[in-house]
């Protein structure tokens, strides 16, 4: 190893993060070469300096003022509290929420069949198609196929 | 919670020695674990350990000094936190903490990857590839990192050394 090589890998071999034989061509050149050694010197010098930094001592109670923290927080755990959305201070959500469901349900049951291959509107079934069924008579359970209404009937079916 | 409490209670000190040494302030060092401590509670149900835990928390502080780097220049070292050894004279001591007060200067001015792999490096004895899980590289870009640091810093404390 020359010079360059060697002192590219002062600071590993200090750390002890050379491998084995790289570590012993480095401890091989510092022998022999001065300069690499004086390098070497300087930069345990520096490294005692850095390690003289000081730190910093855990304030008393503050494990305990983390957990205050926390229990003070709505996500305590990626999970929403039930009782947290029930609180006088959620109504915003709660309006938020029902009025988010409620668009949801009167857009799928106005899309009707307009979503899946293949699904054929209410309005192109003609009378003449109708007749040859034997529907049953329940509004709730004409849904076209691949319509949002009958994948909601089916979810319903299945929660029942 | 309780376990939640004891765990903050094992990890808090090397967190803290971690952030304040980046950040150079007790109080923004303070916010930033206790920060790190909700985010990683929050993250809960997702945690899958691939690493010690102490690795992902540093992860989670690093990211978090990053974020008050960003929002103000480091800040100055807290005179509360000098080395203070009893043992010795004034003169000497006075003398200790300009010391200090420079290299921590130069520490401040890295960039901060570099200044993080040194604070982990040095103050937390992390290998070379925990600092790489930690700051989301290579060993050998962890090396680089340190490498760069001490030119830098045997360029500003050249006087020191």
């Amino acid at each position: 190893m020359d010079c360059r090589e060697v002192q590219e890998r002062l600071n590993a071999y200090l750390d002890g993060e050379l491998p084995t034989e790289a570590r012993a061509l480095v401890r091989e050149h510092l022998t022999a070469c001065q300069r690499c050694a004086a390098e070497l010197g300087e930069l345990k010098q520096l490294n005692c300096g850095i390690d003289s930094l000081a730190g910093m001592a855990a304030p008393t109670g503050f494990a305990q003022r983390v957990r205050e923290a926390a229990e003070r927080s709505p996500i305590r755990s990626g999970v929403w509290s039930f009782s947290e959305f029930l609180a006088p201070g959620r109504a915003p959500v709660r309006v938020a929420a029902v009025v988010m469901a409620a668009v949801g349900l009167a857009l799928g049951m106005a899309m009707g069949g307009a979503i899946g291959p293949g699904a054929v509107s209410v309005e192109e079934t003609t009378t003449a198609e109708l007749e040859g069924f034997d529907l049953y008579v329940d509004p709730l359970s004409a849904a076209p196929s691949g319509s949002v209404t009958e994948v909601y009937l089916a979810f319903a079916a299945e929660t029942e | 919670m309780d376990a939640f409490e004891e765990l903050v209670r094992r990890h808090q000190q090397r967190s803290l020695h971690v952030a304040f040494r980046f950040l150079g302030d007790r109080t923004r060092a303070e916010d930033v674990v206790q920060d790190a401590f909700l985010k990683i509670l929050a993250a809960a149900p997702r945690y899958r350990p691939t690493a010690r835990f102490s690795t992902y928390l540093f992860s989670v502080v690093w990211h978090l000094c990053v974020d008050q780097h960003r929002r103000k220049r480091p800040g100055r070292l807290d005179p509360e936190a000098q080395v203070s050894d009893p043992g010795k004279g004034p003169d000497v001591r006075l003398e200790d903490a300009e010391r200090a007060e420079q290299v921590r200067a130069a520490v401040d001015k890295l960039p901060p990857r570099q200044r993080m792999a040194l604070v982990l490096k040095h103050f937390e004895a992390m290998s070379y590839e925990e600092i790489g899980h930690a700051l989301d590289c290579s060993p050998r870009a962890v090396d680089a990192l340190l490498v760069r640091a001490k030119r830098k810093l045997k360029e500003d404390l050249a006087d020191l050394l």
